[in-house]
């Protein structure tokens, strides 16, 4: 249970505003209080924002205000509970060592710290609905690479600054790499394609 | 497959687009769809399509194709450089219509060389060029590598039955060539009150880098205005085809339609639609100015 009663809204583009919250769990909670009550036309998560768009003939402005009161009204939403997936990780990525360095402590202690912790997914985005996770363990913040790789392979399982994420394909990337998994977590075929969907739970266990 | 087209050459990248995946953001999927999105839909509707019919994006000319059955064509977006046979497309007067029409026979050769001005063509086909749709589209999306692959030689596209679809009147919309003079309108955008003077945003004359692609369009400064750029790392926030970022380095970057899903640099202002189809004729070189809409 958690309030959602402090926003920032801010006018994004011509039909669209940014509701940004103190917490990204509470914007995943307004998110769910604004389609409750068919505020908006549809309803985007970003880490800690939602992406609200007007419904026809409506302004920036009647928007705005909609989402205020609904805010201010809602002293606390039980955030919708979400599946838990556990997810077998093979430790040997190409920055766990580095990550270890920067951490103080050791190779293995990195992997055990990173699968102590029950992660959130905060939103989905990037491509091919790439997870962002909180609940990273603080000892384990690092910046992101000052420069990105041009390629990171398909199911790299990586952290930067307080996020963690599992990469759906091969991309570019400028987060830290840990190990990988082989679990599919896009699958075109299906309906909402990704494995993850916002809310739900994940746990890392050794391979 | 028995009516289509059979590809000789896909010159530099030749790609299926429809409307897109607008719901693809609610579930971490680009957009994609037409970059050009008001030419791709005037073809469609010169051949009696459907709004949702897929059509042929052609970067840059180099397109070489020859018909396997009888089919009706249109040409729109990029200027210039259509042929039938050899023979181009008679230009009627050069202040009206620049959309093409063609009707071709089997063993006909469409080619689609390098246009006079713009950069991408959009080719239409009575029926609409057919392929396994993906996630509800037959675009094909070069961020997430998803929907029908780019076209190379050899490939033969097919032709489906969009036509059904078709309104059963419907007024075709102007052809007017694109203003290229004109400012483009910036809206409001979460990050625009940290820019340290909004006016000097649009003062300034921007140059369209070589880094331009469907997934954004870098700019570059003009010589007399040093790059001023934001912090970057922000919180990712959900973004879309029009936002205008500026990294720290501040060479603003223009998202296109297959832009990722989420950002973390600041969003300084946002184009509407009219704007990010004349985005995707502008070239690498070409400057581009920015007026803020009225508030």
């Amino acid at each position: 249970v958690t309030t959602v009663r402090e926003v920032h809204i801010r006018a994004y583009g011509p039909g669209a505003v940014l509701v940004e919250t103190t917490h990204g769990d509470r914007a995943r909670s307004l998110a769910d209080v604004l389609r409750a009550q068919s505020i908006g036309a549809s309803h985007r998560l970003g880490w800690s924002s939602v992406l609200v768009s007007v419904r026809d003939g409506e302004s920036l402005a009647e928007l705005g205000d909609a989402i205020r009161r609904a805010a201010a009204s809602s002293e606390s939403v039980a955030a919708a509970a979400g599946r838990t997936h556990v997810i077998p990780v093979r430790y040997d990525g190409a920055d766990l060592h580095d990550v270890a360095l920067a951490s103080g402590c050791t190779d293995d202690e990195v992997v055990s710290i990173h699968t102590a912790a029950t992660y959130t997914v905060r939103c989905l985005g990037f491509t091919r609905a790439f997870p962002y996770l909180s609940g990273l363990d603080p000892r384990l913040h690092v910046e992101r690479r000052s420069t990105s790789r041009a390629s990171v392979p398909a199911g790299s399982v990586a952290i930067a600054a307080d996020q963690a994420g599992i990469y759906p394909i091969q991309s570019p990337g400028g987060w830290h790499l840990l190990g990988s998994t082989t679990t599919t977590v896009f699958d075109e075929s299906r309906n909402p394609p990704g494995l993850f969907r916002p809310g739900d739970l994940v746990r890392f266990e050794v391979l | 497959v028995t009516l289509g087209l059979r590809v000789e050459r896909a010159g530099v990248l030749s790609l299926l687009q429809d409307l897109g995946r607008p719901h693809g953001p609610d579930v971490g999927v680009s957009v994609s769809g037409a970059f050009d999105l008001r030419s791709a839909q005037a073809a469609n509707r010169l051949v009696g399509n459907g709004s949702d019919a897929a059509c042929i994006e052609v970067l840059l000319g180099g397109f070489r194709a020859v018909a396997i059955s009888s089919l009706h064509l249109a040409v729109t977006g990029a200027h210039g450089g259509v042929s039938v046979n050899g023979d181009p497309a008679h230009d009627y007067s050069s202040s009206t219509g620049r959309a093409v029409v063609a009707h071709l026979q089997p063993g006909d050769l469409l080619a689609v060389a390098r246009p006079r001005e713009g950069l991408r063509a959009y080719i239409a086909v009575r029926g609409g060029f057919d392929a396994l749709p993906v996630l509800g589209s037959r675009s094909h999306d070069t961020l997430g590598r998803l929907g029908p692959p780019p076209l190379r030689s050899e490939h033969i596209v097919a032709v489906g039955s969009a036509f059904e679809r078709a309104p059963a009147i419907a007024t075709q919309p102007s052809m007017e060539p694109v203003r290229r003079d004109e400012p483009l309108t910036l809206f409001v955008g979460p990050h625009t009150n940290q820019l340290a003077a909004q006016g000097d945003f649009a003062r300034h004359v921007w140059t369209v880098d070589t880094r331009a692609n469907r997934v954004g369009v870098r700019l570059n400064p003009s010589a007399d205005a040093p790059p001023v750029g934001l912090p970057g790392n922000l919180a990712s926030i959900p973004v879309f085809p029009g936002c205008i970022q500026l990294p720290p380095d501040g060479h603003p970057i223009i998202l296109g339609p297959d832009a990722g899903t989420t950002g973390g640099y600041a969003v300084i202002g946002v184009l509407a639609r009219p704007d990010l189809d004349r985005l995707a004729q502008t070239r690498p070189g070409e400057h581009l100015r920015f007026r803020w809409a009225a508030t």
